[in-house]
């Protein structure tokens, strides 16, 4: 076990930046999730710290070593491939037990080893097959279990469950978070995929563009979202948003787009008027016939088409200004196309980004503690139904 | 009207294809019923298309008539050689060029390819300097030598396409795994790369095997003559008795014809393998 810290970390691939100056400290034993879209620069990241690319500027170090330099086979890590590069012309005994060789281990402790780990991952039945021989998940446990049998300080994981069928993922997804318990080791996982960041990492890197964009909590990020990026790029539907202007109002500040008027009771900050984009979740706004009271009003959306997940739904709605923005109605709701329904929110679950920046504006960090709201979450507003018994708050 | 036009387009196609086969397969028809003439059928006039009494015996006074064990030897022993010269030069090389960074890599392998654009006799006279002031003339090692030269860029090309298809990850697992340059060359690319590796040498063999020019060229000697150059002594100067010319060449060409098709369908995945990458 090991920290890890990146310094400066940049890669450059001639004229392409593939990662910018990343700075990033992982705590020994921590579970980090580097996550972005295709192309952002996570896998670089990783495979500098698994010294597979040559970091074009700065350092990375692992516990105290200055490691930026250091041959791949010497930073002690693992790493298991997306594709699990298993050694397709040996068993899977030999897949486990050939680095352990290569290494001068002597016999009788490879052999320990390769059963120790045989048994954690239930490979004993498989040790004589070959790759080939596998199914998708017995092969992404033999990766795995290659990287496990060495006992590095760290381990890296480049999408190791994206080769699987959708079941298959989520059992996996949740056998690595028990291993990873058990083993209690430090492990930086590469993803694209939210869900498996939300509910595996301790911490998630949020990259795009070779840049680390936020390093947050699960919650951390999804609750505070540094930037629009991160506000879009998390959250399943995509979190709408809204172009409009805040300025001044009587009562604080007020929001207007096309369409959409809505005052805050909070202070106004020096900066007023300026043009942001409004940011809510789907989750975060309810949609239904009446308008609830004390809650802020997006005026009315006609209803476009709604979609059923099952345990929610969601209607698409066309407000004010002709866009089509996302809200939570009672999930198996029997809306008719063209319905009009009351969009509302509460300010808590409101993000306000700068519009030429996309940087967060935090417009409102003191609705809570000025006006001594309770906050609300998802759960609550999911909780009140349709919304037709009206009262709230 | 449709059936109508793909029916006579197929029957067009289908005797297109019957005339250039027979075109194709006619010298082997030749040599199979000359191989069989009597001696008499030579000189007649027309001469008849199958031999008049089939003469088996033709092959057996081949090797009575010409020290054919002599010439089937040298020529295992001449593309044998060029067959484990290629494996030595070749196999290393195409795993640099498939997996090393260094500058130039992408200038060696068009080099690689654009030495196969000289016909042999181009070089002969050379190459016969060559030979001559290295003392490799009238030496098996001198054929072996001239042989591998020409045939380890084929090789190279080839193999550099089957190296560069195996996943780079599996190298990167085994760099993890602290697997040296060299071990990784043995433990990894050299297994999961056999079918090629074999269908490559295997095609050096044959090369060599047929090779005439250089045989003709750089042996005098009999007793050093592979089989191509020791066949031709049936072409005389003022008669070529070419029933043992056809029966001999006949027997030469029964292991190539076994290992080409031992090898015939991996050469073409090989030679795509090589192309596409």
């Amino acid at each position: 076990m090991a920290s890890v810290a990146l310094g400066g970390v940049s890669k450059r691939f001639g004229d392409t930046v593939a990662v910018e100056r990343v700075d990033l400290e992982v705590a020994d034993g921590e579970f980090l999730v580097l996550l972005g879209p295709s192309g952002c620069g996570k896998t670089t990241l990783l495979r500098m710290i698994a010294g597979l690319e040559v970091a074009s500027d700065g350092a990375i170090l692992i516990g105290d070593r200055d490691v930026t330099r250091v041959h791949p086979a010497d930073r002690d890590v693992a790493m298991v491939f997306q594709s699990y590069a298993l050694y397709p012309h040996m068993t899977v005994h030999k897949n486990l037990a050939y680095g352990l060789r290569r290494r001068g281990m002597p016999k009788r402790e490879i052999e320990e080893r390769v059963a120790e780990t045989a048994r954690l991952l239930e490979l004993e039945p498989l040790l004589a097959r070959l790759p080939a021989q596998l199914s998708g998940g017995q092969r992404q446990r033999v990766a795995l279990g290659r990287a496990i049998v060495r006992d590095p300080a760290v381990f890296l994981l480049d999408e190791p469950l994206s080769n699987l069928d959708a079941k298959l993922r989520v059992q996996t997804r949740n056998e690595l978070i028990r291993l990873r318990r058990r083993l209690a080791v430090t492990m930086i996982y590469v993803t694209h995929d939210q869900v498996e960041a939300m509910t595996m990492g301790d911490r998630i890197v949020v990259m795009n563009g070779g840049r680390v964009q936020q390093v947050g909590t699960p919650l951390e990020l999804f609750d505070r979202p540094n930037n629009r990026f991160v506000a879009t790029f998390l959250g399943t539907p995509q979190m709408n948003e809204i172009e409009g202007r805040l300025s001044r109002a009587s009562r604080g500040v007020e929001f207007v787009a096309e369409g959409i008027q809505f005052e805050l009771p909070i202070s106004a900050g020096s900066e007023h008027p300026r043009d942001v984009l409004l940011g809510i979740r789907p989750h975060h706004l309810w949609a239904a016939p009446d308008a609830v009271p004390g809650r802020v009003s997006l005026g009315r959306g006609i209803v476009e088409f709604v979609e059923h997940l099952g345990n929610e739904s969601f209607a698409y709605l066309t407000i004010g200004g002709g866009q089509t923005i996302a809200a939570e109605v009672e999930a198996g709701s029997t809306l008719s196309v063209g319905a009009v329904l009351e969009l509302t929110t509460v300010p808590e679950r409101l993000h306000f980004f700068d519009l030429a920046t996309g940087g967060r504006l935090d417009v409102l960090q003191d609705v809570g503690s000025d006006n001594e709201r309770t906050p609300v979450g998802a759960r609550e507003i999911h909780g009140e139904g349709a919304g037709s018994d009206g009262d709230d708050d | 009207m449709v059936a109508q036009t793909s029916l006579v387009s197929r029957v067009a196609l289908y005797t297109l294809l019957v005339v250039v086969l027979g075109v194709m397969l006619f010298p082997f028809f030749e040599l199979a019923a000359t191989a069989l003439r009597p001696t008499a059928d030579l000189f007649a006039f027309p001469p008849p298309w199958l031999p008049t009494r089939p003469r088996f015996h033709n092959f057996i006074d081949v090797w009575r008539i010409i020290p054919l064990r002599s010439y089937f030897v040298n020529t295992v022993e001449i593309a044998g050689g060029t067959m484990l010269l290629n494996a030595v030069a070749a196999i290393p090389a195409a795993y640099a060029l498939a997996r090393f960074r260094f500058p130039g890599r992408q200038a060696v392998l068009y080099v690689v390819i654009a030495t196969q654009m000289f016909a042999p006799v181009v070089l002969l006279i050379a190459s016969f300097r060559l030979m001559s002031q290295l003392g490799l003339l009238n030496s098996l090692w001198g054929l072996i030598l001239m042989d591998a030269a020409t045939t380890v860029p084929f090789t190279v090309w080839m193999l550099t396409g089957y190296f560069a298809a195996l996943p780079r990850e599996i190298e990167e697992a085994a760099i993890l795994d602290r697997v040296g340059r060299w071990r990784r060359l043995f433990d990894l690319f050299i297994p999961l790369s056999m079918p090629g590796i074999v269908t490559a040498l295997v095609f050096t063999f044959i090369l060599a095997w047929n090779e005439f020019l250089f045989a003709v060229t750089f042996v005098t000697d009999d007793s050093k003559r592979p089989l191509t150059a020791g066949l031709y002594t049936f072409v005389g100067r003022f008669s070529t008795q070419w029933n043992y010319l056809m029966a001999g060449s006949a027997m030469a060409s029964i292991p190539v014809l076994l290992l080409f098709l031992v090898i015939q369908r991996r050469l073409i995945a090989g030679l795509t393998a090589g192309a596409v990458k």
